[in-house]
Order: structure tokens, then C-alpha cells, then sequence
């Protein structure tokens, strides 16, 4: 692997600044809870504390990946996540209303065409064949309260 | 004799026709997911935790414990057949499995490999009920501190089996604390970073996290990746009788890895994965004939099987008589019984005596059913190697939204797995393991509880810690254990070089 032109870049730091914000972040958003001290702890107490010694981590991380010449970031599978993604998104939305098996028949065909291999067709079949399996298990079996089809 | 009486009751609870059906179910589905290859026992576990809400806690917990130890099974079937790990643990078993397979041997070697585990996991089994009360009764002597303490230990463990960075792992083991204390705080009754959005005042579902964390972005990065040519290769069962040979070779390696594993599985930050390394290079170091490893040799094979299926049963003894999962499996495992309203602990022992008794017996009942259905039926499983990925993963995602969905009736919900599957998915683009950050979650209110409780007690003294004899052994436990791990992190970064 190439060394990289900018170091700021490489896997490690950016894991290290990412992990020292998350701390960072939830330190100072639990003061508004409270801290308090050792012996009457606030709601903010651990929270506050555990988020500095998160924020302590990850400059570690950010610091030790300074020192070495670090590997780039992957690049992610964006066709993969955009389309699964987008399933769950369109799940999210068609659940309450819709009911189950017509959000399932969409929601798994636009998943399955995530893969190149798999065409709208096969995606549809599959998802029907889900939809039947799910309704079986979760509702006939389980018992569980979906709706199986929504009033459109 | 208590343990006997102890374990007949456990029986004639787990034969319930109830429980024998779940537990048939999970180790089925066990066998199911550890045979194919990216999808693992963990996100088994979480696809079907929903489900188990339906159910009463024992047969849950008799279900979702099935797909764990029948997932060891199923891995080593593709191992053997493709050389494809179906888990972590049953990487070691490939390397001569699948070399006896090239020979034309796979009948023997599922056969062994199905006998080897039943012995390991028995052997487990008996470690599991002989020493789980005596370690429940000693656990009974801790106090807030030594919990704590016991607690820490258990994630400092989870972040020094990772591959990769220690360092980095300790970071997501934090950041899942964090994660942890989401929602209504016990103590004070105040919403912490919930942000007015009442759909997280009972914090983040662990569900959603391992869900989100573990399922979805495997199946993003599995998508689309060539898979293994197809098995042409058919095993009948006049196929699978060993030879003499095999068994006499097979003797030695079977004991000492179910020794071996059972050990190591009840400890922390060893499992069965490093059980089965260490088993392999047991087996080298001792065997006469070293040179024949690599090569398709039994005791390649049998020895570490033994040893993952030991370390998976004994795997249960810290987290059901400490409540210390020594994994995130394990961890997962401890949140189902909360979920089902079993506070994990040392009470455990006491007040659900009745529980525990029915799963060990549900776990010789399990190993029972999967010698079953791993040498008769082994055919059938390996048909499914067959399965090509691009037909699984819609069936996953799908099960993943409702599944999600079934746990409150919240789309918020659905939303929410999707922003930690993207925080998943970043994770691993950045090669930080998730496992650590899951273990984080479940832990991180425990221990947030006993750490209030202790300096309570001690009226905000911090040496608290450092003066109960109990967490201060275990704190110096802590500090040797990564001390050994930067040393030989250090050692292989050097060896890298």
C-alpha cells in the first residue's frame, strides 16, 4: 500500500477522532443533566465520565495513527448500502399503513436487486414467497398484531 | 446427591413437549445458519429474540441457546465440504477438514467431526453442572464493588480477543456504554439523550443493536462477493464409517480437547475459537508424526472439534451463575434474560434454580438431536451449501424490519436500525470490531448500577475498589490481562515487520 499523502486521512485517525467526538458529544451533553460529585452522584455523573475517558481513547487512537504511516479507508459498497438501505427506509414507511405483505413485497424486491445478479422478477418472487413465510410464522403462529393488509 | 435431583428436574421440565419443540427448532436453525457462510449464530439469535417474546422464558432460553451451541455444528460442516468457515471457531477445523475432503475422506470427517463435538460438548456439559453452583454460591459473597470490578474485567476481556487494535476495540467498548445509558436513568428518573423523542425513554432495544450492528452491515459487505463453485460431491452414509485407525488416532485429542475447551470457555476473553487454535497446536506439539498436519489428518480435526464444543456449553457458566458473558453471543444471550424479566446475577442460581436446571438438561437433549441431524441427515445440509447468497440476503433484511418492528409497533424503530447499521457499517469500513461496542451496551447499566451502589456505600471513597479483597484480586486480574495482551501485541506487530 501506498503511503498516504495526508496522514489526517488514514483508517486509524479518522477511527480515533470519530470514537474522541462520540465522547466528546456525550460528555458535554450530560451536564445538562447533572454531575454532581463522588458522593451524590447526578444523572450526568457516569455518563460525563465515561465520556472522557472515551474522548481520552480515541485521541490515543487519533495520536498513535499520527506516528505511522496508516492504511487508507476501503471504499464502501455504495450500490449495496444505498439499496438496503432504501429497503428498510421504504419498510419504515409503508409498515403502519400499508400493512405487512405489501410492504414486504416491496421493501425485499428493492433489496433484493442490491445485487446485479438479481432481477426485478426474481426479487418479486422471492419477496412473495417472504411475505408468505412471515405472515405464517409472525401472525398465524406468533400471534403478533400487524395488520396483514392496511386500508389503502 | 443434590445434582442428581437437581438435574432430574431439569429434565422433566426440558422434555416438555413445549421445550422439546424449541429446542429442536434452535438447533436446527442452529445447524442452518452456521452451514451457510455469512450468516452467523449471533445474527440468528437476534432475527429470532423478537420472536421469543411470545414464548415463556424457558423455552426462549432452551431456543435461543440451541442456535449457539448447534451453530458450532453447522460451521463445521462448511469447513469440511468448502473450506469456508461457517464461524470463527471452525476456521481451525478447515485446515485438515477440507484437505480430507480433496482425499475423498468428508464422510469420515463429518462423521468424526459430529462425534468429536457431541464428546466435547458433553464433557462440557458435565463441567457445566458440577461447578456452576459452587461458583454461584461463592459469587454470593460479592459486594457492589466486587461486581464492578468482576464487570470491567468481563469488557477489558471482550476488547483483547479481537483481531486488530486493543486499543481501538476499548474505544467501542466505551462508545457502547455511552450507547447504554440512553434512556430513562433508574436512579433519578431523568431522560438522558433522548432528546424529547419519547420512542427512546426505555433506551435502545438491544435487539436493534445487534441487529444493526451484526446483520445488516455483514450482509452490505456480503453482497455482490463471488461465491464458492458449487458441491458436486455426494456423502452417503455407508461413506461416513471411519476407519480403526481413525478412532484409536481420534482417542487422545477428543479428551484433551474437550479439556482444553471446557477450561478455556469458562473463562473470559477465551472461547471457542481460541479453544480450537489451541487445541490444533496441542495436537501438533504432542503427535509423532507432526509433519502429517495440513495434510488431512483426524487429529487435526477431532481435537479442536471437541474443544470449540466443550468451550461453547462451559461458555454458559459465567454467564449464568456471575452474569459475566465472556462474548457477545454470551451477551446476547444475558439480555434475553432480562427482556424476560431473569435478573442475570448470582440469584439466578437461587431464585430460578428451576430455569437453569432446564437448560442444562435441555443442552445434552440438544447434542442429542444435533448428532442426529448431523450424520443421517448431513446430506440435506450439505445441499444447502448450494443456496447462492443473492437468494438469502432480501429474507434477512426483510426478517430484520419486522423483527425490529414486532418490538414496540414503532417504524421509529425501523429508522433506528438503520442509523446503527450505518454506524456498523462505518465501524468496519474502519476496522473497529462491533462485538466489544455490543458488550458495552448490555453491560454498561449494570455497570453504571453498582458502581452508584458502591460508592454509596462508601460514601464517595474511590479506594473502595482497591480495598475489597475480592475487586481488588480482580482489578490486578485486569491489569495483568493487558499488560500480557500490549506484550504480545507488540511481539506479533514485530513479527509482522
Amino acid at each position: 500500500m501506498a503511503d498516504l499523502p495526508i496522514k489526517f486521512l488514514s483508517r486509524d485517525s479518522i477511527a480515533g477522532l470519530g470514537i474522541a467526538i462520540v465522547g466528546a458529544g456525550f460528555s458535554l451533553a450530560s451536564m445538562r443533566y447533572g454531575v454532581g460529585s463522588l458522593t451524590t452522584m447526578g444523572a450526568g455523573f457516569f455518563p460525563f465520565a465515561v465520556g472522557v475517558v472515551t474522548t481520552l481513547i480515541g485521541l490515543a487512537v487519533f495520536g498513535n495513527a499520527l506516528r505511522e504511516t496508516g492504511e487508507a479507508i476501503e471504499r464502501p459498497e455504495l450500490r449495496s448500502v444505498l439499496f438496503v438501505a432504501a429497503s428498510v427506509v421504504i419498510f419504515a414507511l409503508m409498515i403502519d399503513k400499508a400493512g405487512m405483505v405489501p410492504t414486504i413485497l416491496v421493501c425485499g424486491t428493492v433489496c433484493a436487486i442490491a445485487d446485479r445478479q438479481n432481477s426485478v422478477l426474481q426479487g418479486a418472487l422471492l419477496s412473495a414467497g417472504l411475505a408468505a413465510g412471515i405472515w405464517l410464522v409472525f401472525v398465524k403462529l406468533l400471534g403478533m398484531p400487524i395488520p396483514v393488509l392496511g386500508e389503502l | 446427591m443434590d445434582l442428581l435431583s437437581n438435574l432430574a428436574g431439569g429434565f422433566a421440565q426440558a422434555l416438555t413437549l413445549t421445550n422439546l419443540f424449541y429446542c429442536f427448532i434452535g438447533v436446527t436453525v442452529g445447524t442452518f445458519v452456521g452451514v451457510l457462510p455469512g450468516i452467523g449464530s449471533m445474527i440468528a439469535i437476534s432475527l429470532l429474540l423478537p420472536l421469543t417474546f411470545y414464548l415463556p422464558p424457558d423455552a426462549a432460553l432452551v431456543m435461543l441457546a440451541g442456535i449457539y451451541y448447534g451453530g458450532e455444528y453447522g460451521g463445521s460442516i462448511a469447513s469440511i465440504m468448502i473450506n469456508l468457515p461457517g464461524s470463527a471457531s471452525t476456521a481451525v477445523t478447515a485446515l485438515d477438514g477440507y484437505q480430507m475432503t480433496k482425499k475423498g475422506r468428508a464422510g469420515q470427517a463429518l462423521f468424526l467431526t459430529a462425534i468429536a463435538s457431541f464428546i466435547g460438548g458433553s464433557m462440557g456439559i458435565v463441567l457445566l453442572s458440577i461447578f456452576s453452583p459452587l461458583l454461584a454460591d461463592l459469587s454470593l459473597r460479592f459486594g457492589p464493588a466486587d461486581y464492578f470490578s468482576v464487570m470491567v474485567l468481563g469488557l477489558i476481556a471482550a476488547t483483547c480477543i479481537t483481531q486488530g487494535s486493543i486499543l481501538k476495540s476499548c474505544g467501542a467498548v466505551v462508545v457502547g456504554v455511552l450507547l447504554g445509558t440512553v434512556g430513562t436513568d433508574v436512579n433519578t428518573g431523568a431522560q438522558r439523550f433522548t432528546f424529547g423523542n419519547f420512542n427512546l425513554y426505555d433506551g435502545i432495544s438491544i435487539v436493534i443493536i445487534a441487529m444493526g450492528l451484526f446483520g445488516l452491515p455483514e450482509i452490505i459487505a456480503n453482497i455482490g462477493k463471488p461465491q464458492h463453485g458449487s458441491i458436486n460431491g455426494k456423502v452417503r452414509l455407508r461413506d461416513m464409517k471411519p476407519t480403526r485407525d481413525d478412532v484409536r488416532d481420534s482417542t487422545g485429542p477428543v479428551v484433551r480437547g474437550g479439556l482444553l475447551g471446557s477450561l478455556l470457555g469458562a473463562l473470559p476473553a477465551t472461547g471457542p475459537t481460541i479453544a480450537a487454535f489451541l487445541s490444533y497446536a496441542v495436537e501438533k506439539r504432542v503427535s509423532r508424526r507432526p509433519e502429517r498436519f495440513g495434510t488431512g489428518t483426524v487429529e487435526g480435526v477431532t481435537g479442536p472439534e471437541a474443544a470449540n464444543n466443550a468451550a461453547a456449553q462451559t461458555a454458559f457458566i459465567p454467564t449464568l451463575t456471575l452474569g459475566i458473558p465472556g462474548s457477545a453471543t454470551m451477551a446476547l444471550i444475558l439480555g434475553a434474560l432480562m427482556i424476560h424479566g431473569i435478573p442475570p446475577g448470582p440469584r439466578l442460581m437461587t431464585e430460578h434454580a428451576d430455569l437453569f436446571w432446564a437448560l442444562v438438561a435441555s443442552f445434552w437433549i440438544g447434542n442429542l438431536l444435533l448428532l442426529v441431524l448431523n450424520i443421517p441427515m448431513v446430506g440435506i445440509w450439505i445441499r444447502l451449501l448450494n443456496i447462492p447468497y443473492r437468494f438469502l440476503f432480501p429474507a434477512v433484511v426483510c426478517l430484520t424490519c419486522v423483527g425490529v418492528y414486532s418490538l414496540k409497533l414503532a417504524s421509529f424503530d425501523v429508522y433506528l436500525v438503520l442509523g446503527v447499521c450505518l454506524l456498523g457499517y462505518a465501524m468496519r469500513l474502519l476496522r473497529i470490531d462491533a462485538a466489544p461496542l455490543l458488550m458495552g451496551v448490555i453491560l454498561g447499566p449494570m455497570i453504571e448500577e453498582y458502581f452508584r451502589r458502591a460508592l454509596l456505600m462508601s460514601r464517595g471513597d474511590l479506594s473502595v475498589f482497591l480495598t475489597e479483597p475480592i475487586s481488588a484480586g480482580v482489578i490486578l486480574a485486569t491489569i495483568l490481562m493487558v499488560l500480557w495482551a500490549a506484550i504480545k501485541g507488540r511481539r506479533l506487530a514485530e513479527k509482522l515487520q
